[in-house]
């Protein structure tokens, strides 16, 4: 355990970026990069810090195809309440398999701010269809 | 929720790559076309970090939505302002996948002559189109191609073509017959039309070489990434 402690911030961060790393349109992989963090945040309370860190830099919601639009979007909202309710920031990476206008509506601007690669569906909102203006929320630090 | 509006004069945004598809529908293998809905006051929206776009399916960049649900083309002025080097002055990458519908990029864009990659994943027929507008890439150094379609013809014997790198999936060695004759002699050097400085092939040589054994020692004129299934699309910069 003890040279849990002593691996630097930044190695750590370094570390955890590099086995963490998914394919951006792989939901399985997502999946399982989260699992992989999560275990690193138990390892140590030191490492805690740094692996949600990395756990919170990329989003993806994925939503159920085949169902009707009012099923999709319940989907799509329930998985966004679990995000606002862990209250994630920081977020680099979001893709969206569901409804971007309904994520930025439910979402506060702080976990979204920051994003700087977006993967959407092209009728990504509610009514079908994805406007530019809405690729244009996500504001230049 | 803040969206940028109209009252804005502009608003910069802080986007750098940004990939759009359309939903895979099991009763409909092939993706339906998307539509990204550009309106006039979308002129003031600028993307300055924006360095790549990906077209997953087909998409039709410049639409707008009637009333009744149908959609027109959207003024090509405005669509020409927002994709532009002004408005996008970083954006390098394209990549675009080619099904049923037809590319009109040329005209409703201004800003290909600024990429300095393209991926083309295709399956439809209408990739021969596109190829027609690399005409408009004046920057054009680095493409990936991923088609259905004869390349010979298509790509090599419409004009001057002058690339840093070529990328294909080694199977279309095995398809198109004038294609690897053609490639070696570019690599060579010895194309008056086409040059190209590095041609890069992914997938196995190995069955390709029993099926081209009088050409197998012209191989080590490319450059082989045999770990790789197919040429990069998503991803492409080049490397």
């Amino acid at each position: 355990m003890a040279i849990a402690t002593r691996i630097p911030p930044e190695l750590l961060l370094d570390i955890f970026s590099t086995v963490s790393d998914s394919p951006r349109h792989d939901y399985d992989r997502y999946l399982e990069r989260n699992r992989n963090l999560k275990s690193f945040a138990l390892v140590h309370s030191k490492w805690r810090y740094r692996s949600q860190e990395i756990l919170q830099e990329e989003i993806y919601i994925d939503t159920q195809e085949e169902v009707s639009v009012d099923a999709r979007l319940k989907d799509t909202v329930g998985k966004i309440k679990v995000l606002v309710d862990a209250k994630i920031r920081g977020t680099k990476y979001l893709t969206i398999n569901g409804y971007l206008d309904v994520f930025l509506n439910e979402t506060e601007s702080e976990m979204w701010s920051q994003i700087r690669h977006l993967r959407v569906w092209a009728s990504g909102s509610t009514d079908g269809t994805l406007s530019l203006s809405e690729l244009a929320c996500f504001p230049r630090e | 929720m803040f969206v940028p509006t109209a009252d804005l004069s502009s608003w910069l945004t802080g986007l750098r790559e940004v990939y759009l598809s359309e939903p895979i529908d099991d009763q409909d293998p092939l993706p339906g076309l998307g539509y990204l809905k550009v309106v006039p006051s979308n002129v003031r929206l600028v993307f300055p970090d924006l360095r790549r776009v990906v077209f997953e399916t087909d998409i039709e960049i410049a639409a707008l939505r009637r009333e009744d649900g149908t959609w027109s083309r959207a003024d090509l002025v405005t669509c020409q302002s927002v994709f532009s080097s002004a408005n996008m002055p970083n954006l390098r990458h394209l990549a675009v996948y080619i099904g049923l519908f037809r590319p009109r990029y040329t005209s409703t864009t201004n800003i290909l002559s600024e990429f300095s990659t393209l991926a083309i994943l295709s399956d439809g027929k209408h990739d021969h189109e596109l190829f027609r507008e690399l005409q408009a890439f004046d920057k054009l150094q680095h493409l990936s191609i991923y088609t259905d379609y004869a390349i010979v013809p298509h790509l090599f014997d419409v004009g001057k073509l002058s690339l840093e790198s070529l990328h294909l999936d080694c199977w279309l060695l095995s398809r198109e017959q004038e294609l690897l004759p053609r490639l070696v002699r570019i690599a060579k050097g010895r194309d008056p039309m086409v040059r190209i400085k590095r041609i890069v092939i992914y997938g196995s040589r190995n069955g390709l070489e029993a099926r081209t054994e009088d050409l197998t020692d012209a191989f080590e004129a490319f450059e082989w990434r045999e770990g790789q299934q197919s040429a990069p699309f998503e991803d492409f910069d080049g490397r």
